[in-house]
């Protein structure tokens, strides 16, 4: 098995066994360990709570020298979530890859992030949105303008999201 | 040239807010050799240098540099490749896009990685002195003199992992030949007992157990059947896997250390980074991610992580240090030896003759290692330290 499988087979074993508060993980499908299924929980007290968003997280064959993708597959509404779904934090560039500019100050890809402490930091950015760096424009525009019908707008996300369930 | 560049400007401006402090030890120097540039052109120095290190940088800087500028240096075929880049073509032609930016990058990057292996062979320092044929009067001088010291180099690639790449092949590779099994089984010992002080600063076991025990492996394999050899050692630092496994697993131990004594490197850390970072922030930033370029504060930790003294000697325009006795030297090579703190207070007397298991040239933005000449040669002529 190459480093990147044995790497993600562990992290697969570990959080079956020991899970994490406010995600669940496995694989989209049992032959591939690059493409995993997460759900994450709407973290408590935030405007996302008690939704369920699906996401795929697709790990590289360099894994870990490079960062995996993350992908809402649920509807989200969010500012540092491309309208395709595509999370959009700093961790998941590597060092030199960076379309904006503006991240020149924030933390990027290394080889010490896992699964777990990337939903982590996807948790912890539902939480607080950086309105600096939007991915999505008017979901950033609205956040800072319009606030009430942002949170209309992710509470109708929340309730899809239930349904889905 | 800075419209060019508008939305990227992040990877240079990190690189060189760190990269311009680490050229701080060599800051005055630098002015002294540096004909007419100014200091803060410190960072562009590393334009023209021939190390793909350098390659973001120059892809960025060499604007301001490409032209006019007496390169002493033997590469200006990188600077004059940079072709989306060129001097004026920012304001008046369609300024590329972020995409293309990064695609250019990467494609330099590439181009750098298959130039050369991680690590080369080893060359006679002769291949220095060809390399700067055309340089300045300086360096000429300077490798002649290195020349006293050393007697051969192998390169290592540039990809902001010089330093650790130079320093853990280096360190191997003596072992190896020395067959010296009482470092090995301290250094052994030593790694083992970073496993509890890495998790204790926060690493998941996972993310570096399997790191961990390559490094032992092929320590533990000296003095058995089938000992590692310098062949083995070679392919095992050329492998497309192994390699990055082994530099990140030093780049944790190197973080751990600095956070653990936080309070020992937060002032160099505040001297070195515009912003105000944390200790655990600068960590994250410019400690663990691959390619990051290392610094004094990174060969500090690394020095103290493993217990091994390291000898730098630095390549620059400095025009040489004054020696005692000798006056002034224009073509001494200065050098730093990072001695690891319990071997210099355990006997500062003998502090002094600690001697240096691990020989690196710098040259900003770069480093190779170096091989010194049999210790006979080698005490004839001293070079000067910082």
């Amino acid at each position: 098995m190459d480093q990147a499988s044995l790497l993600l087979n562990k992290q697969l074993k570990e959080l079956t066994k020991r899970p994490v508060d406010g995600f669940s993980a496995g694989l989209v499908d049992d032959s591939n360990l690059f493409e995993w299924q997460i759900t994450i929980m709407g973290p408590p007290d935030t405007l996302y709570e008690g939704g369920f968003f699906n996401a795929t997280l697709s790990f590289p064959q360099d894994y870990p020298q490079s960062p995996p993708t993350c992908r809402f597959t649920s509807e989200m509404w969010h500012p540092n979530v491309y309208p395709d779904g595509r999370v959009c934090i700093s961790i998941l560039h590597n060092p030199g890859d960076d379309p904006h500019g503006y991240e020149r100050a924030s933390e990027r890809w290394s080889p010490v992030h896992t699964v777990e402490t990337i939903m982590i930091s996807i948790i912890s950015m539902l939480s607080s949105p950086n309105d600096e760096s939007p991915a999505n424009i008017d979901a950033a525009k609205q956040w800072r303008e319009d606030r009430e019908g942002f949170k209309r707008r992710v509470a109708r996300v929340v309730r899809k999201s239930q349904e889905m369930l | 040239m800075r419209s060019a560049y508008a939305g990227n400007e992040s990877p240079a401006r990190a690189e060189s807010s760190v990269g311009a402090i680490s050229h701080q030890q060599n800051a005055e120097t630098f002015t002294d050799g540096a004909e007419s540039r100014p200091l803060q052109s410190v960072g562009d120095h590393s334009v023209g240098v021939s190390f793909a290190d350098n390659t973001l940088r120059t892809s960025v800087n060499s604007v301001s540099a490409a032209v006019g500028d007496s390169v002493d240096e033997p590469t200006a075929e990188i600077v004059s490749s940079t072709p989306i880049l060129g001097p004026n073509q920012g304001e008046e032609v369609s300024r590329p896009t972020d995409d293309q930016i990064i695609a250019q990058e990467n494609s330099i990057r590439a181009a750098e990685a298959e130039k050369m292996p991680f690590v080369g062979t080893v060359e006679p320092l002769s291949a220095l002195e060809e390399e700067y044929r055309q340089g300045s009067f300086v360096f000429r001088e300077k490798i002649r003199s290195l020349e006293m010291q050393y007697g051969s180099m192998r390169r290592t690639r540039g990809d902001g992992n010089c330093f650790f790449r130079s320093f853990m092949f280096a360190f191997m590779e003596k072992l190896v030949q020395d067959n010296d099994l009482t470092e090995r089984n301290r250094v052994v010992t030593c790694i083992r007992q970073w496993k509890a002080k890495l998790i204790a600063v926060g690493f998941q076991e996972l993310v570096f157990e399997d790191a961990m025990e390559i490094v032992i492996d092929q320590l533990n394999s000296l003095g058995t059947t089938e000992p590692l050899n310098v062949a083995q050692l070679e392919a095992n630092m050329r492998d497309a896997m192994l390699s990055p496994m082994i530099i990140m697993l030093l780049r944790m131990l190197t973080s751990a250390e600095i956070q653990r004594r936080s309070d020992f490197f937060a002032p160099f850390i505040m001297g070195m980074c515009d912003d105000e970072i944390s200790v655990e922030q600068f960590c994250r930033r410019y400690v663990e991610p691959m390619g990051e370029e290392s610094d004094h504060v990174h060969i500090v930790a690394l020095t103290n992580a493993l217990q091994v003294p390291i000898r730098v000697v630095y390549l620059d325009r400095s025009v040489g240090a004054a020696m005692a006795g000798v006056g002034y030297d224009s073509a001494a090579v200065n050098h730093h030896d990072f001695v690891p703190d319990a071997l210099s207070e355990s006997a500062s007397a003998a502090a002094a003759a600690v001697k240096p298991r691990v020989h690196v040239l710098y040259r900003p933005g770069h480093y190779d290692i170096l091989y010194p000449l049999p210790v006979t040669a080698a005490d004839s002529t001293q070079i000067a330290s910082c």
